[in-house]
């Protein structure tokens, strides 16, 4: 084994001090660190991933810069999760009574207002999908309340609901899977709530439990 | 043998401090960061602007998202509120306040677009940007982080040299015409643009992999699940159902290209190509997912691995290179070595 003698190059013009460029060189090589550790996945976490993205030093700066993305950057996984969902409030008691508001409301602003109530709906619908209730809870509630104000109203019901995608072979002969995809054979209820205002003028909630199917025993 | 051994790592560490040195602080054309500038001020002036339909319907006080239900369900501990959250929104409830702080952030991304005192607008303008992003989290999506940790990293760069306010104003004074004869390479501009290239390569390689956890985009299907979403789409692409093959071929041809954007964009010879293809696929993808803004944004993205120099001749800011072949790319006896993007 021969080794060749090494001839360093000259350095480059133009490159900063060398005390500004260790500086400079430690803090890139901290953030490249935490650019790994941020983009090295986006959906499935090892636990050293978890504790990393959790720790003091790092935490901090991946979430305020936002160079963690927490978004679902595959788009779609097939499941429910990635599907379209939307909000509408049936109002039950009150002035508008019967009336059912699909969100959003207004054409001003359509897409980008259309889109946040989609994100609105896709959150409240992810955080029952996950179990975490109090999450689509809070959420519904919310917009219960601003729809009990906005009306005058004493009761509402709040609904996330999921449209389900046709599937590719389309068999229309089926009337589960009708060929206009917005047809509302298509939606389904993923989270729903009562929303009221009780003596004291709290806001209340309710989860409406969907009904089971069950086959009898005998 | 020792000795050869001692050697081989004194020329390792030498070769790779000196490979260090010259990717971070090669001095780079502030051009392509003063292009990027605008693309991501654009974005930033569009994304504050998308808010004024429903500014305090979403923030005001009694909204659809109260601060005090955002914290709650942000929080990471009980009662302690979101944690490295922070947004100048969630002190404001009045509609009179928010529409004042509104008009203030447009103003400011609009000043960052324009490239007037960049410095200081530039980080404002990641301020109020955040800001918009932390106040209500659930409403980011796609789109957000990469514009984001866009301006982030042009706030360390001579973003407002160029096609900027701030250049108009710096010609005016006496003398400036001694300065503008070749570009002002500056090792900054190089180090933002590294940031934004190992950014966006990171960002490739991670959605790819991403999908490759998914069975659906293993089994070729995930194009389908995408253009059967009736609500989000722009263009209704269902009557290629019969064609499965083709959904297939989508499929995995997205997967590819994003590893290969990932991996082969640092090499010189593909990223014409890469960038080119890049164009297609990202205007698919938004008819597609009606993800219009990040589609729009990543496919700008490319334009930090694009050389100063060829950015100023579609400008026709060649000009500002001096008649002898001024720009120091091509002076430089390493040739294309020294453009920051090269």
């Amino acid at each position: 084994m021969t080794a060749m003698p090494y001839e360093p190059a000259p350095p480059e013009a133009g490159y900063p001090g060398s005390t500004v460029r260790s500086i400079v060189s430690l803090l890139l090589f901290v953030h490249v660190f935490c650019l790994f550790v941020a983009l090295s996945t986006n959906y499935f976490l090892s636990p050293l991933q978890v504790q990393l993205l959790n720790a003091p030093f790092l935490a901090p700066y991946v979430q305020f810069f936002k160079i963690r993305p927490t978004a679902p950057y595959h788009l779609t996984d097939g499941s429910e999760l990635s599907d379209d969902h939307t909000l509408e409030v049936e109002v039950t008691e009150g002035p508008q009574k019967g009336e059912i508001i699909r969100l959003p409301a207004s054409k001003v602003g359509a897409s980008s207002v259309k889109r946040r109530f989609a994100l609105l709906a896709r959150t409240v619908a992810v955080t029952s999908y996950l179990g975490a209730e109090q999450n689509s809870a809070a959420f519904a509630k919310a917009v219960g309340a601003r729809v009990l104000a906005d009306g005058n109203n004493e009761e509402v019901i709040v609904r996330c609901r999921r449209y389900r995608p046709q599937p590719r072979l389309l068999d229309t002969t089926n009337a589960a899977n009708p060929a206009d995809p917005t047809d509302p054979a298509y939606l389904t209820n993923t989270y729903q709530a009562r929303v009221w205002r009780d003596r004291n003028g709290q806001v209340q909630l309710l989860k409406i439990e969907e009904k089971k199917v069950v086959a009898p025993l005998e | 043998m020792i000795n050869a051994i001692q050697q081989y790592f004194a020329r390792l560490t030498q070769a790779i401090g000196e490979g260090w040195n010259r990717f971070w602080f090669t001095p780079a054309d502030p051009f392509t960061v003063s292009f990027l500038r605008v693309i991501a001020g654009v974005a930033a002036v569009a994304f504050v602007v998308s808010h004024t339909f429903g500014l305090t319907d979403w923030f005001a006080s009694g909204g659809w998202l109260p601060v005090d239900t955002v914290q709650r369900v942000m929080e990471t501990e009980p009662g302690e509120g979101a944690a490295y959250q922070w947004s100048y929104l969630n002190y404001i409830d009045s509609p009179g306040l928010l529409w004042a702080a509104h008009v203030a952030g447009i103003a400011i991304a609009v000043l960052f677009t324009l490239g007037l005192f960049t410095r200081i607008t530039a980080v404002a303008t990641l301020l109020v940007v955040l800001s918009y992003i932390h106040r209500a989290p659930m409403l980011a999506a796609q789109f957000e982080p990469v514009l984001a940790t866009m301006i982030f990293y042009l706030c360390f760069t001579p973003c407002g040299r160029y096609l900027s306010v701030d250049r108009c104003l710096a010609m005016r004074k006496p003398g400036a015409e001694l300065t503008t004869g070749k570009p002002d390479r500056s090792w900054s501009a190089n180090v933002g643009l590294r940031l934004l290239q190992t950014h966006l390569s990171a960002l490739y390689l991670m959605m790819a992999i991403t999908k490759l956890g998914s069975t659906t985009w293993w089994e070729g299907g995930a194009m389908w699940w995408l253009m059967a979403q009736s609500q989000s789409r722009l263009v209704d692409l269902t009557f290629l159902r019969s064609n499965l093959f083709l959904i297939n071929a989508w499929t995995h041809g997205v997967v590819l290209f994003e590893l290969c954007f990932g991996l082969l964009i640092w090499n010189r010879l593909a990223r014409p190509l890469l960038i080119g293809l890049s164009v297609v696929m990202w205007t698919l993808m938004a008819l597609v997912t009606g993800l219009v803004g990040f589609c729009i944004l990543i496919t700008a993205g490319g334009a930090a691995f694009i050389p100063g120099s060829v950015l100023r001749s579609w400008f026709g800011a060649d000009r500002d290179v001096d008649q002898n072949g001024g720009d120091a790319s091509r002076r430089n006896p390493k040739g294309e070595a020294a453009t920051a993007a090269a």
